[in-house]
């Protein structure tokens, strides 16, 4: 049992801010009730003393778009592609420089050292206060995570398979009908990339989507900027939801989602960073971007466009707070029920709390960085936060952590083994050393493998983690497949947990985004 | 006639449906009937037709077609079933839509070949010399006997007679949930005038809606989890039910019988025969849920005739499309002092079958034999009565003593077909039709609906939901005989007539209200006196 307290920022419906309030949790994880502060403690937690955060308590912030097996990785430049952006996701994967400076040294990561990459990669995520995220590719063995809630393979404490995850788009719509039966059936969600790209012929893929049957309440599409204002109407009347990675859609394309139309139509929307080749480091970044995008939306869409007055702001800041808690929250209750996005009873305590930079709590969560990263709580559990903060939360099995030049602790399980812990040492080490030494990695591998025969389902083969982007074009047939072990490349370094000068810099230092990108490092500030 | 929609406007409305709604129909239907039909096995013998395998063809197909070349492929598949059980329901508008000509043609025997004629004109046709009474020679340019020839080719009826008398229906009455809409956009009509002369007059064709009055015809989809448990009784063809209404429509309202009757099912007339007058009970059809009512109904009837000193009963289900299993076996009681013994249903078993039997209480009976086919290669299983052989079939307390004579014809199906067996079996009285059988259906129908109302979505067995506004009805109980004819299948088969008693329709039968049949018929009578 814990208590919290501090300005609980709740994103119920009715947008309640306790400025000095209490989020009790059970031992069940899940939020007992909140409350003002001047209120006597419910029964059930007499003796338990609200620890004083000093901070602003959100929800914890809902990654909806992900592909976290390729985040140690730099923003990626293609030399050949120079200010020319592409028109859809076919596109890029053809790039002589995909292989080998994206998909080959994530998957070969993914491959010789699964455990410190999840661990890495997941850390990346937590240090933006972000406790759910999407996007954690195939593994051979079931995992448990090891730091924030992957809503991929989430069971929420039960056995239940909530969504279908795909990131390859079938050509024909019979391919998705499968989903929509299991969507139908079963109640599942299914998160879909739909018209990534600005291409108009990519409304084929909203075709095959209606005509697949899985435009439907519990679909989350990710991207969608392709689609027309009558076609995100329709996913709003449909009651789904669409994931906006701004940033990562400037980067690849050079415009983004109508987010007027999005906006006249009532669509669900929700924020995904995106991978780290194109995007932002954690959803923390990506509310940044979109704060850029909400105010002149014209600017944002490929082919520009003059911004119709009185459109923008597009979005209150309470609104594109939601777009990172109770949007993402609610379109994963439509299959899973109340878990995430929201400070309120019954839902999950899962949360994280913010310094105060200004006195709107909405606008503090926009303005807020890595560094304003206070705690965060994963069901009730401390997982991240100031030393002091994870003290008195009663956390235990910490590992010290230096994020942005502030000391900070944190508690790394093992994906397989929720008793077992991590050292941020160790896990870093683990990265540097097949970084420094690909070939012995893969040699390691091997005899790891050879021991089971070289069937990767073995119980006792290494943990394995699976790239979910596609394949590079020019891959040979076989290589890098589920019984294929990648042949050893070489590894850029690991890209560093927050968005720091280096990451600024290379912003700027490309053309793809006409310069919209480049006011984010005064958001930083 | 201005009634209804003109055909090419009504095709602009063709609902459509996505790739989803296509295979999630196909699957769905591969599932159920792997899963529950009961004449699966039947059919693949007696048709050489493999649904299963069809469907699965069609699978593969289903994103390139268009919607009408969907439907039309879908509704050949079960065409081949020659089952009126067994088939999908497309959307609307579709479903409640009948498409019909201004006439009806119906044909007589003369010197032992058929002649066809126009038997009824709606108003308002705006041709002169189209009457009742003038001949066809051709539709479209094609000589009669092969224009109905192809169109009963293309009907489900169970046998010959039946599929000539629905093909013969279909030439100017289509429910178009249970047909293909019109190619054509109108027919020319060849005829001959009484001073024969030959003229041709084109009839262009409109669409009706007739929303059905089956039970859970018309409710939404999302609505069918409230369906829990409601008991499964219905055997009947939705089509003919459809067809009938359309035909009332178009030819006028049926005319009250001398004795006037509570229940839209019964008409009571009593007629002269010779010097004396028999009753004529009409039974248009069993979709009576209230069947209680109907048995309390019938007797009043069967009353009145004693009343009026006839001197039998000519019980005439001719064109009955079925209802409720139980309205049907529970009025033949009324007609008897023998103890009726009920049809008896018969499952396939499969796990879904066990799992309808497992869920529903009513249905418990079934499931020892079912559970011990896996064993024993069984292909059906135990066999019992829906209508309770107690209570239901003979527990009514009073019959008629007028002798009755049961009047038939291939267009009388599923619970009409069980009325007919039951009252051969029991021996009731005697038989007499127009065609050599009954329409030959033999199973209680259940819905999608009914089937996910017992098996929930989690059943490896359990069929997909459907969606886009299809429908799917199914056999999922085949009916066999009792008594003498213990195990015969009604299906297919459907209920003979003694070649003595087959009456060939005349002309005078079709114009002059069935006089020559009903005369016919009652001669009948006297093999039996009143008691």
């Amino acid at each position: 049992m814990r208590a919290i307290r501090g300005t609980v920022v709740t994103m119920d419906d009715a947008a309640t801010v306790l400025a000095d309030g209490v989020v009790y949790i059970g031992d069940d994880g899940r939020i007992a009730t909140v409350q003002p502060s001047t209120d006597p403690a419910p029964a059930a937690f007499a003796g338990v003393t609200p620890v004083r955060t000093g901070g602003v308590i959100y929800p914890g912030l809902v990654d909806l778009h992900n592909h976290l097996p390729y985040n140690t990785i730099g923003l990626w430049k293609d030399k050949v592609r120079a200010a020319t952006p592409w028109l859809d996701h076919n596109q890029w994967t053809g790039a002589a420089s995909y292989g080998p400076e994206v998909a080959k040294p994530g998957a070969f990561l993914g491959w010789v050292s699964a455990p410190s990459l999840i661990a890495y990669v997941e850390m990346k995520a937590i240090v933006g206060g972000c406790t759910t995220v999407q996007g954690n590719g195939k593994v051979n063995h079931s995992v448990d995570g090891s730091l924030a809630r992957n809503i991929d393979t989430e069971r929420f404490g039960t056995k239940k398979d909530f969504f279908r995850v795909t990131t390859i788009v079938p050509d024909k719509a019979a391919d998705l009908v499968p989903t929509a039966q299991a969507m139908v059936t079963k109640g599942a969600g299914f998160i879909y990339h739909l018209c990534e790209g600005v291409d108009p012929k990519l409304v084929k893929e909203w075709t095959n989507a209606v005509e697949g049957g899985v435009v439907r309440r519990g679909f989350i599409a990710i991207h969608g900027t392709a689609l027309t204002a009558a076609q995100l109407a329709a996913l709003a009347a449909a009651d789904a939801s669409l994931v906006w990675s701004p940033f990562s859609n400037l980067w690849l394309y050079g415009g983004t989602v109508d987010i007027v139309a999005a906006k006249a139509a009532g669509l669900r929307l929700c924020l995904g960073s995106d991978w780290a080749p194109s995007g932002t480091k954690s959803v923390l970044g990506e509310l940044k971007v979109a704060s850029l995008a909400n105010v002149d939306p014209g600017a944002w869409r490929q082919p520009p466009v003059a911004t119709v007055a009185g459109t923008a702001p597009v979005f209150s800041d309470l609104e594109l707070c939601r777009m990172v808690t109770s949007n993402p929250g609610d379109a994963v209750a439509q299959v899973a029920g109340p878990q995430i996005g929201r400070l309120q009873p019954g839902w999950l305590g899962d949360v994280v709390v913010m310094g105060r930079r200004t006195a709107d709590p909405y606008r503090n969560l926009i303005r807020s960085t890595e560094r304003d990263v206070r705690l965060v709580l994963v069901g009730g559990e401390p997982r991240y936060g100031m030393a002091s903060l994870m003290k008195a939360t009663g956390a235990t099995n910490t590992t010290p952590i230096t994020v942005g030049g502030l000391a900070r602790q944190a508690v790394i399980r093992s994906p397989q083994n929720a008793a077992k812990f991590f050292s941020w040492t160790d896990v870093v080490g683990r990265l540097e050393a097949v970084r420094h030494d690909p070939a012995a990695a893969a040699r390691e591998l091997a005899l790891a493998l050879a021991s089971v025969g070289g069937d990767v389902s073995d119980p006792d083969a290494p943990l394995i983690l699976f790239g979910d982007m596609p394949r590079p074009r020019d891959d040979a047939p076989g290589s890098a497949g589920r019984n294929d072990p990648p042949l050893p490349v070489p590894i850029p370094a690991l890209q560093s947990l927050v968005h720091d000068t280096a990451w600024f810099d290379a912003v700027d230092d490309h053309t793809y985004h006409r310069g919209l990108l480049s006011g984010l490092r005064g958001m930083w500030a | 006639m201005s009634r209804g929609t003109a055909l090419p406007a009504f095709l602009r409305g063709y609902p459509h449906l996505t790739t989803f709604d296509r295979i999630n129909l196909v699957d769905a239907a591969v599932a159920v009937l792997e899963g529950s039909y009961a004449h699966l096995r039947q059919k693949r013998a007696r048709y050489g037709t493999d649904p299963v395998g069809r469907l699965s063809v069609l699978r593969a197909r289903a994103e390139l077609m268009n919607d009408r070349r969907f439907l039309e492929e879908v509704h050949a598949v079960f065409t081949d079933l020659r089952d009126l059980h067994t088939g999908v329901r497309p959307p609307e508008p579709l479903r409640s839509a009948v498409a019909v000509l201004p006439i009806l043609v119906e044909r007589y025997l003369r010197r032992g070949q058929p002649v066809y004629v126009v038997s009824k004109v709606a108003e308002g046709v705006d041709a002169p010399d189209l009457v009742a009474g003038v001949r066809v020679t051709h539709w479209n340019g094609v000589p009669i006997d092969d224009a109905v020839a192809r169109h009963a080719a293309r009907t489900r009826g169970a046998n010959e007679p039946a599929r000539i008398a629905r093909g013969l229906e279909s030439l100017t009455v289509r429910p178009l949930a249970e047909h293909q809409p019109p190619d054509e956009h109108w027919v020319d009509l060849t005829f001959l005038t009484p001073d024969r002369s030959s003229l041709t007059t084109r009839l262009p064709w409109r669409v009706l809606r007739k929303r059905s009055r089956l039970p859970g015809a018309g409710r939404a989809r999302t609505q069918t989890a409230a369906l829990a448990m409601a008991p499964v009784t219905l055997a009947v063809d939705p089509g003919g039910e459809a067809a009938q209404l359309a035909k009332r429509e178009l030819f006028g309202r049926r005319r009250d019988g001398t004795i006037p009757s509570t229940l839209p099912i019964f008409r009571a007339d009593t007629r002269r025969v010779g010097r004396t007058s028999v009753g004529h009970l009409r039974v248009w059809s069993f979709l009576q849920a209230d069947h209680e009512a109907a048995v309390r109904e019938c007797e009043r009837l069967l009353r009145a005739f004693e009343t009026k000193g006839c001197r039998g009963v000519l019980v005439d289900i001719r064109g009955n499309p079925g209802g409720v299993v139980l309205a049907a076996e529970r009025l033949l009681q009324l007609f008897t002092p023998n103890r009726i013994e009920p049809v008896r249903f018969a499952f396939t078993p499969t796990p879904l079958t066990e799992a309808f039997c497992t869920v529903d209480p009513a249905l418990h009976a079934w499931r020892s034999s079912i559970v011990g086919a896996a064993g024993s290669g069984e292909v059906y299983s135990q066999a019992f009565p829906i209508t309770d052989p107690d209570t239901q079939a003979n527990g009514h307390g009073w019959h008629t003593p007028l002798p009755a004579v049961l009047v038939v014809d291939p267009l009388c199906y599923s619970s009409a077909d069980l009325f007919a067996a039951g009252w051969v079996d029991n021996e009731v009285g005697p038989i007499v039709g127009t065609g050599a059988t009954t329409g030959a259906g033999g199973a209680n129908v259940w819905t999608d609906a009914d089937i996910h109302a017992r098996v929930g979505s989690d059943d490896p067995a359990c069929p997909p939901q459907l969606s886009g506004g299809l429908d799917l009805r199914v056999a999922v109980r085949r009916a066999v005989r009792v008594r003498a004819s213990a195990g015969i299948p009604i299906e297919d088969i459907g209920v003979a007539v003694p070649e003595d008693n087959i009456h060939g329709t005349s002309r005078r039968d079709l114009l002059e209200g069935n006089d020559d049949l009903l005369d016919f018929a009652a001669s009948h009578l006297a093999e039996r006196e009143p008691g």
